[in-house]
């Protein structure tokens, strides 16, 4: 139990500082996008929406608007992301003080389930935007949607709806547990 | 729950505190509570035994049945 509650506040931490670099990374990618996608190792593809890594033809370079643009789009996975990482430390909070079984971590394990889910959603929906967007500037006939499904979305929608799944199965060990209590 | 628990009852015969008792029979003053209030879904033979025992009383001294809604199927209980 302690080193539950001890591994779970680190955690816990960790989760926080996910959360908070999620929009400092989108920010950063957006701002360095020419750079960062001539860089392979530097290729944050899901970022920019890209499912194979390689920007749509571009007449010109990105525009500040086009940047800034993308930025809220794949803020649509990332608010997503963000939520999930603010499920996941509070889940770990309450882990941290020893909290297992309660109605608080099992609403927090199916949040963190239904984010996992909307921000698949979200990233289907970024792809198409990205390309749109990075297209904006072309000429007539030139402009670019892309919808596109890849093996990482399908593979996170799948844990998305196990995540939902052992939530349920942690509320009947919550039921359990509270049945426990009141046997005296 | 059609099973009335009648502790406080007894408790009161006996002159007997409640966290006097719950410290004779190992079991914490809350749990006493829940048993006391009716809160409780089911009690082990072993606390019952031992409440008798303090008590100086039999189990039907502390139960009693009154005809009732029974409880939902597969609730639990002992």
């Amino acid at each position: 139990m302690d080193k539950i509650q001890r591994l779970s506040s680190r955690l816990r931490v960790l989760f926080l500082a996910g959360m908070v670099s999620v929009p400092v990374l989108h920010a950063v990618g957006w701002a360095f996008f020419e750079r960062i996608m001539a860089t392979p190792p530097l290729n944050f593809s899901s970022i920019f929406g890209l499912s194979w890594g390689e920007p749509p033809f571009m007449a010109g370079p990105a525009t500040l608007a086009m940047k800034l643009l993308g930025f809220c789009s794949s803020m649509l996975p990332g608010a997503a992301a963000m939520y999930g990482f603010a499920c996941l430390a509070g889940l770990f909070g309450r882990f941290g003080k020893g909290e297992m079984f309660s109605a608080a971590t099992v609403r927090l394990l199916r949040r963190l389930g239904w984010a996992v889910l909307v921000a698949q959603g979200m990233q289907v929906l970024h792809g198409s935007l990205a390309s749109l967007i990075l297209t904006m500037g072309n000429p007539p006939g030139r402009h670019v949607v892309t919808i596109g499904l890849d093996s990482a979305t399908l593979a996170e929608t799948v844990t998305g709806v196990v995540i939902i799944l052992a939530s349920w199965v942690m509320d009947e060990a919550r039921k359990l547990k509270e049945e426990q209590e009141l046997v005296i | 729950m059609p099973i009335i628990v009648n502790l406080d009852v007894m408790l009161a015969r006996r002159k007997t505190a409640s966290k006097d008792l719950a410290a004779a029979i190992g079991i914490t003053a809350q749990n006493l509570s829940i048993l006391k209030t009716g809160r409780a879904r089911a009690i082990r033979f072993s606390t019952l035994a031992a409440i008798c025992r303090e008590l100086n009383c039999q189990p039907g001294d502390l139960l009693e049945y009154v005809s009732g809604p029974e409880p939902e199927a597969a609730e639990g209980g002992e």
